[in-house]
């Protein structure tokens, strides 16, 4: 940690359950080494300071890239719906690095975690009250969960000052 | 924006200062209206270098720039492309997303090439680079964010790792 350094400072603003349908599978090799990944999503929900909401039932999935050296490449997209209405779609972006065997792991509610799974989503937002999530930029940390199978999304401002 | 204390997390976001790229600007060329709805901008990186403890070299001349979009409303939406070359001779390609905005007159100071402090508006970036296997490779797989300074016909941005 180098904190007094960074002024990256962020504002909690949401996070977001997904759940997976169980149809996910992976296609390949493909030409230029890796995978494509299909991940199609049930639905899920949204709280938090900055916004409420649901993810839209079977709105998208999860088309990632596995990479030849074993990092796969998130590329989701999906409608979420505030509570007031307001539909939003998400294109989240990130990696997720598996553990490679026999690293410890970390575990959330249970569940073994990657090495590294984190984001940089984008947002398309009609102008109102959820605007600023098209300029504002955010990050996102990720965490995998199992029985049922869904990932939690925390998701983070990166602020002015 | 309200700052309310973000909760304990077990997995709270923690950074490392990656590096600084500072770039010099050609003047930019106007698209207005695109056929995006907006003003599409084209301004080339026509040289640069970037520092930081684990890395360090140029910015390939003219190998890219930004391509953004202006939108009605003033944010501007970047879309940066160029090639970075590390000092073992590793080239970099960068690609680079974020926005741009600001209350006020600043804005147009801004594009007048006025300088402007950094708390005067909004300039965060998230960047993806594409890098040969080796040591390097920890740019691949990373979450990046960029804190920018816009200095006239210039940017300085702070790059920072998500761990």
């Amino acid at each position: 940690m180098n904190e007094p350094q960074v002024p990256a400072h962020l504002d909690y603003v949401f996070e977001m359950r997904v759940d997976f349908r169980p149809e996910r599978c992976t296609v390949g090799p493909l030409p230029g080494g890796g995978y494509q990944g299909y991940t199609p999503c049930a639905g899920g929900t949204i709280y938090g300071p900055r916004l409420s909401g649901k993810v839209v039932p079977d709105s998208g999935a999860d088309y990632a890239t596995v990479r030849g050296d074993g990092t796969i490449i998130i590329n989701s997209h999906y409608m979420l719906e505030a509570d007031d209405g307001t539909k939003i779609y998400i294109n989240n972006n990130g990696y997720l690095v598996p553990a490679r065997p026999g690293e410890p792991r970390r575990l959330d509610h249970d569940t073994p975690q990657p090495a590294y799974f984190c984001f940089s989503p984008t947002f398309v937002v009609p102008e109102g009250p959820h605007d600023w999530m098209s300029r504002t930029l955010i990050i996102g940390t990720g965490s995998r969960r199992s029985n049922p199978d869904h990932s939690i999304f925390t998701y983070y401002a990166v602020r002015s000052v | 924006m309200a700052t309310p204390a973000p909760p304990p997390h077990p997995f709270a976001p923690r950074f490392e200062y990656a590096f600084t790229v500072a770039i010099d600007l050609t003047p930019a060329v106007w698209l207005t209206p695109s056929s995006m709805g907006a003003t599409r901008a084209a301004v080339w990186a026509a040289q640069g270098t970037f520092e930081g403890p684990r890395i360090r070299g140029i910015v390939i001349p003219m190998s890219g720039g930004d391509y953004p979009l202006v939108r009605p409303n003033g944010v501007i939406d970047f879309d940066a492309r160029y090639l970075l070359q590390a000092d073992d001779g590793t080239p970099i390609y960068l690609q680079s997303r974020g926005y741009r905005w600001a209350e006020g007159d600043a804005m147009e100071r801004m594009a007048r090439n006025e300088p402007l402090d950094p708390d005067e508006y909004y300039m965060r970036v998230s960047p993806k680079f594409d890098v040969p296997e080796g040591p390097h490779d920890w740019l691949g797989k990373h979450i990046f964010v960029g804190v920018a300074e816009k200095v006239p016909k210039a940017n300085r941005i702070h790059y920072f790792m998500l761990l």
